[in-house]
Formats: structure tokens, C-alpha cells, sequence
């Protein structure tokens, strides 16, 4: 091992001053190399496919911004907007609550915890077509779910075949699917508070409630908002129930926008209009993640 | 990094076209919406005739064909030799260059093909592609159900068809006697079922103009026969919300007296050996024209292959050689349109079971005499689409008039696009 020639006393006071370590070449070169192959995946994945929508919303025969006109004047369009922000609206506050009390309930000392906490994961693992056929089978008017409340004394319901239901059917089949996912990530958070602050709250004679909103909570917000920006990006994007079981339907009930966007670009082959209406829901999800950032702050 | 890059690149610019080559030997891709194995028997022929030459058959189901190839030639991807278009859809899918004109061939369709099936693979005086089968609906019914209801059989005779009035009350009189469901299509949902019932109520294609651009959904026929339609559902005659694949067992199961179905489902009805069933033309309704649908799948060959002298030999032998076009056929279950191989499977068809005797005539009646076709438009694939949806929307309890206007401008904003 050679002895390092210690430079001179001015590029040594630099360093000092920012605050740097030594080795400034070298760390700089180890990050680059290390985040490279992500940057690039994000950059041909990603960021070059995205322009490449946005020149092709563009590039409409009938002129720049036909596309987008087509796109704004069809009821079907309108109707996707409508459906996908009800859905929005409740299928996130229903799977986040959920997925934090399944993570509560799951930390607790339970025996076969371990067991629970797989088998409500499972669904996570399948592909969204299988749950989405299963669950279909289990809507059938004559299937499993009718017989059920049949046996229960219970009406008779239309499910997927009703437009009051077919919704939030899906909300159901896409919240059975995903809860378990994120309420791992949920588990991981609550692991992560010290257990003195929780000690300290019991000696102090907080119950489990107060514990849990003034504790608990408060320390959970890192992983609850990461998890509130995920699942909602995840549920705009909902595609394979849709085209699956309801076709979009009855009446445009269940005609999210991801199912439009593809109806647009693979059946009416119209890829400009498909692709204004791609930009057009990336800048609904960036409206809607912003929100979500200024109302759920990561650090206090 | 470069491996990543090789992989990004290969990515973007879309897969690696295979397609034999070295040493002489050509592999052709057939896409096509029937399942694995369907056409092994035609195209181990083919490769016997043909040495040089293989084929590999690749299967999407039905309902998502269109949309595979629109995402694969969409992007000019050079790996489908040859694939089955839905007959309807040519015009569509000629206008947006998916179809390699086959006009040289047009001498030996004429030849080998019935008039009818060359009319449904020609748009804009071009032969787009070659045929394989046509189709006709036929009302399948349980002996059994009916016997216990006391309903007497319904006759052969195309002149005696039961009009959808009796039916009804048949199936409802079925249902009394112990059938769980009195009747049912096929394929609910889909314009394919649901034409002939406008056209014999009165209406109109649901598509006007000079180039058949122009939507027209709300005349008094669609009204009638879509009220009809969406009654069947109300009355608890046919069964709601259960998928297409799923209906062809439940009559094979003894659940349904009357069944609107097409040919290829009698090798289901046959798997039951309880079940005893009939058959009889589709019914009309009173005072209207008898309509029965028709045309089904053909072949067509890509004009971004590299293979196309070899695809096309491939698909001429499916469609215009006797013994292709025979392997082609499945049996019974497919009605060839190549003429040689159509009698062939008359003769077929009669002898396939005691309650098959004199179907041939019957379909034959229908073809020639009944059959009505899809409009013939560049926005087909658009119309039906919407009106598809349409339909199920009615099916499921919407108001038929404010879906039939809903439809309508609906259609008029998506079809908007192609000018008139």
C-alpha cells in the first residue's frame, strides 16, 4: 500500500470548506455507475416513450390539436373521466384503510401470523386476468355470491350486470388483489417505530386508540403516503377487470380511462386520439400526486 | 452498458423478425383466433405438399385477434405471414393497410369459392383476402325439455319457421314445465345475433351513406327488435351476465329448451350422449322477411412479410384446394366456402347424428335465401364496437331509447373521423 502524497495545503482547505470527502472523482463515479443502467432504463422505458406519445397526440392528419378535440368531444371520453375519478375517489380511501388495519391487526401477537399475513399476499401474486375471471365467476347471476345470499335469506343481486354495482364490483375484485400488497409495506412501517415511544405513551397512560392516532400515525406517515401515492397511481391505471368482465359497461359504468385509451388505440386503431388521451391522463395523475404531496407532508 | 443498450434499442424497434431462411427452408407465423391445433391437420398437408415450407400456427382468442393485430401491423411487424381476418372487418382493416391484395387470385376464387364468400373478402373492387367458411344460425332445441312441457317439436321446413313470438311463449311454456332457462343466443351482446332480428323487424344495416359512413340506429326496426331483446332478458326466458364461452355446455346440460346457435357448437351438444336435440331454422318475426346471419372467418397476408409468395401459396391451399379447404373444415363444424368441399360436407353434416338429417338442406335454404350481411364500411370496425356495447347495455335493463340516441351520437363523434 503506497502512502498518499498529501496535496497542498489550498485544494485540501476546498475540500474542508463544502464539506466534501477526499475522494471526490471517485464517489461520483461509483454513484453514476451504480445508478446508470436505472437512469437509462428511465430514460428509453420511460421518458423516450412519453414524448413519443406526446408527438404522436400531435401529429393528427387534421391538425395539431385535432387529436386532443376528438378526444375532449366524445361522450365516451367524458364518461371515462367521470367513472375514473369516482373510482379514484373511493377505492383509495377504501384499500389504504384497509391495508392499515389488516396491518395493525397483523402485528399484533396472533398465532399463525405468519400465515394470515401470506395468505391475505396471495392474490397480490396472480395475475389480474386470473382474479378477474375468478371473480367473475363468483358475480355470475347464478353463481357462488347469489347462492350465498340466497341461503342468507337475502335478495337476489345483479352485480357486474347492474350499472349501481358494477363499480364498485370492481372496486372489490381490485382491492381483494391489492390490499395484501400494500399492507406489507404498512407492516414494514409500523415494525419501524421504536418501541420506547410506544412504552413511553403506555406508562403514560394513553389507551390503544389514543395511542394509535397520536402515535402511531404520526409515525407511520412516511410509508403512508408512499403507499397512498402508489396504490393511487396503480388504481388509475386499473385495466384487466375492465376488459375482462364489463367491456367498460353497463352503460359506460365501468369505462375507466386506461380501458378507453386502449379501446381508442387497439380497436378503433385512431393512435393520435389514443395517445392525447395517454398525456391527458398523466397530467390527471400528476394533478391529483401533487395534491396528495401537499396534503400529506413526508417530513414534519 | 452496451448490452443494455443493444436491449433498449431492440426494444424500441420492435422484435427480431424470424423467419427461417438459412439453409434454405421458410417458417411462416399464421395468427389466427381458433385454438391451438386447429388447423394441424391442414397444415401438415400443406407442408407434405410443399417441402421448404413450414408453418406455425400462433392463437389468440377471438375476441382479442383484432386487437393483436392492430398492435402488430400497427407496428409494421414483420413476423405474421398470414392470419385469419374477421370477414366484416376487411374493409377496416384495408383501409388501414393491413390486408396484401390477392387481385391475381380473384380468377381462381371465382372458380373455387361460392359468390357470396368472394363478395364478403372483396372491398373497392379488390380481393383482400381468401375464404374459409361461412355461418348460419340455427335454433337448436332440447327434445326432452319440450317433451315435458308438452310443446310439439318445431318443423324443419324453412316455410314453417316459428316466428319470435311463438318462441317466446314456447320457451316461457318450457320454462313452466321445468326448463331453467327458456331460450337463449349464442352470442348475446354481439351485432352478429342481433341483425337479422332488425333486419326482419324492418330496419336498416345501422349504417347509410354512399360509403356506408353514416350511423342510422334509431329507425322503428332497431327499436322493435332491441325492446324484443332486451324483454327476453326481463321476462327471466334467457339467462343474464354469463360469458359466451359458458352458453354452449349449458344447453349441452339440459339447462335451456331453445338455443340460437351456429354449427361449430354441435360438437358440444354431441359430447352429451343425454342429450337428445333438434334442429330448426331461426325464427322471425310475424309479418317480417326471414333473416339469418352469415359470413365467418377468411385468410389474408400481411403486407409487411417477407414471406408473401409463400404465404399466399399457404393460404390458397386452405381456402381454394379441395383437400386443403376440407382439412380446413373441422368436420362438420365449419360450413366450407370452397364449393367442392361444401358438398362434401352436406353429405357430412346429414349422416353426423339422427337429429342432423336434412340440416344441409336447411342451411343451404338459409344461404341462399335468408342470409343478410354486415355493412360493408371502412368504420365497421368502430360501428360494431359501439353498438355492441350498445346491445349489452339493453340486455342488461337500459332504456332502448336512450341507449339507441346515446348509441347514435356515440357513433356519429366516433365515426366522425372518417369524414362521409
Amino acid at each position: 500500500m503506497t502512502t498518499s502524497i498529501k496535496p497542498a495545503a489550498k485544494p485540501s482547505a476546498a475540500p474542508a470548506r463544502r464539506g466534501r470527502p477526499a475522494k471526490i472523482g471517485g464517489t461520483r463515479l461509483a454513484v453514476l455507475l451504480m445508478l446508470g443502467p436505472a437512469l437509462v432504463a428511465i430514460l428509453f422505458f420511460r421518458l423516450v416513450p412519453a414524448f413519443e406519445a406526446i408527438r404522436t397526440s400531435l401529429s393528427d392528419p387534421q391538425g395539431p390539436f385535432a387529436a386532443y378535440d376528438r378526444v375532449f368531444a366524445d361522450p365516451a371520453f367524458q364518461a371515462s373521466v367521470r367513472q375514473t375519478l369516482l373510482f379514484t375517489v373511493l377505492v383509495n380511501p377504501f384499500q389504504i384503510m384497509l391495508a392499515l388495519a389488516l396491518a395493525v391487526l397483523l402485528t399484533q401477537r396472533l398465532p399463525l401470523v405468519g400465515l394470515w399475513r401470506t395468505l391475505i399476499f396471495l392474490p397480490a401474486a396472480l395475475p389480474q386476468v386470473v382474479s378477474a375471471i375468478i371473480w367473475g365467476v363468483l358475480f355470475r347471476p347464478d353463481g357462488p355470491l347469489n347462492a350465498v345470499l340466497n341461503a342468507l335469506g337475502l335478495p337476489h343481486q345483479p352485480f357486474l350486470t347492474s350499472k349501481f354495482q358494477a363499480l364498485p364490483g370492481i372496486i372489490i375484485l381490485v382491492s381483494w388483489v391489492g390490499v395484501g400488497y400494500w399492507m406489507m409495506f404498512l407492516i414494514a412501517g409500523l415494525k419501524d417505530i421504536p418501541g420506547d415511544t410506544l412504552e413511553a405513551a403506555k406508562i403514560d397512560g394513553a389507551g390503544p386508540l389514543r395511542t394509535f392516532f397520536q402515535v402511531t400515525l404520526p409515525q407511520l406517515k412516511r410509508p403512508l403516503l408512499f403507499v397512498l401515492v402508489a396504490d393511487t397511481i396503480a388504481n388509475f391505471l386499473v385495466f384487466a377487470p375492465v376488459e375482462t368482465l364489463t367491456a367498460g359497461g353497463p352503460d359506460r359504468s365501468t369505462n375507466l380511462i386506461m380501458y378507453d385509451i386502449y379501446e381508442r388505440a387497439y380497436v378503433a386503431g385512431d393512435l393520435p386520439a389514443a395517445s392525447a388521451e395517454t398525456f391527458i391522463l398523466l397530467c390527471i395523475i400528476l394533478a391529483v400526486v401533487s395534491i396528495q404531496f401537499k396534503l400529506l407532508p413526508s417530513e414534519d | 452498458m452496451p448490452l443494455l443498450i443493444g436491449l433498449t434499442t431492440t426494444a424500441c424497434f420492435g422484435p427480431i423478425p424470424h423467419g427461417g431462411g438459412s439453409g434454405g427452408g421458410v417458417t411462416l407465423q399464421f395468427v389466427g383466433a381458433q385454438p391451438d391445433g386447429y388447423f394441424d391437420k391442414a397444415i401438415a398437408a400443406f407442408e407434405k405438399a410443399n417441402p421448404g415450407i413450414k408453418v406455425k400456427y400462433v392463437s389468440n382468442p377471438a375476441s382479442q385477434l383484432s386487437q393483436v393485430l392492430q398492435a402488430r401491423l400497427g407496428g409494421k411487424d414483420s413476423s405474421i405471414d398470414a392470419f385469419t381476418a374477421d370477414e366484416p372487418k376487411i374493409p377496416s382493416m384495408a383501409d388501414r393497410g393491413f390486408l396484401l391484395p390477392l387481385d391475381d387470385l380473384k380468377d381462381e376464387a371465382g372458380k373455387q369459392v361460392s359468390a357470396e364468400a368472394v363478395r364478403a373478402t372483396t372491398f373497392d373492387n379488390k380481393l383482400y383476402a381468401l375464404p374459409l367458411w361461412t355461418s348460419t344460425a340455427l335454433l337448436y332445441y332440447n327434445k326432452d325439455l319440450l317433451k315435458k312441457a308438452g310443446i310439439a317439436d318445431p318443423a324443419k321446413a324453412t316455410d314453417q319457421r316459428l316466428s319470435w313470438e311463438q318462441l317466446t311463449a314456447d320457451a316461457k311454456k318450457a320454462q313452466a314445465g321445468g326448463a331453467q332457462y327458456g331460450f337463449a343466443f349464442e352470442q348475446p351482446g354481439r351485432y352478429y345475433q342481433l341483425e337479422p332480428l332488425i333486419r326482419s323487424a324492418g330496419g336498416g344495416t345501422g349504417l347509410s351513406g354512399a360509403k356506408n359512413l353514416t350511423p342510422a340506429i334509431q329507425d322503428r326496426g332497431w327499436k322493435k327488435a332491441l325492446t324484443f331483446y332486451q324483454g327476453l332478458f326481463k321476462k327471466g326466458i334467457t339467462p343474464k351476465g354469463i360469458q359466451y364461452t359458458q352458453l354452449p355446455s349449458l344447453f349441452a346440460n339440459g339447462k335451456i329448451a331453445y338455443f340460437l346457435a351456429n354449427t361449430p357448437s354441435i360438437a358440444i351438444f354431441q359430447k352429451n350422449p343425454k342429450l337428445k336435440f333438434g334442429v330448426a331454422p331461426s325464427p322471425t318475426f310475424a309479418g317480417g322477411k326471414p333473416a339469418t346471419p352469415t359470413d365467418s372467418w377468411a385468410l389474408a397476408v400481411s403486407p409487411y412479410s417477407r414471406h408473401q409468395a409463400e404465404a399466399r401459396k399457404f393460404i390458397s391451399f386452405l381456402s381454394l384446394n379441395e383437400a386443403g379447404a376440407a382439412l380446413s373444415g373441422q368436420d362438420i363444424a365449419r360450413i366450407p366456402a370452397n364449393k367442392h368441399a361444401y358438398a362434401a360436407w352436406s353429405q357430412l353434416i346429414d349422416a353426423a347424428g339422427p337429429e342432423l338429417a336434412g340440416t344441409s338442406k336447411l342451411i343451404a335454404d338459409e344461404l341462399s335465401r335468408t342470409a343478410v350481411k354486415r355493412p360493408s364500411s371502412i368504420g365497421y370496425t368502430d360501428f360494431e364496437s359501439v353498438v355492441n356495447k350498445m346491445i349489452d347495455n339493453i340486455g342488461n335493463g337500459g332504456d332502448v331509447n336512450g341507449s339507441l340516441t346515446d348509441g347514435q351520437s356515440q357513433l356519429v363523434n366516433t365515426l366522425g373521423r372518417f369524414g362521409t
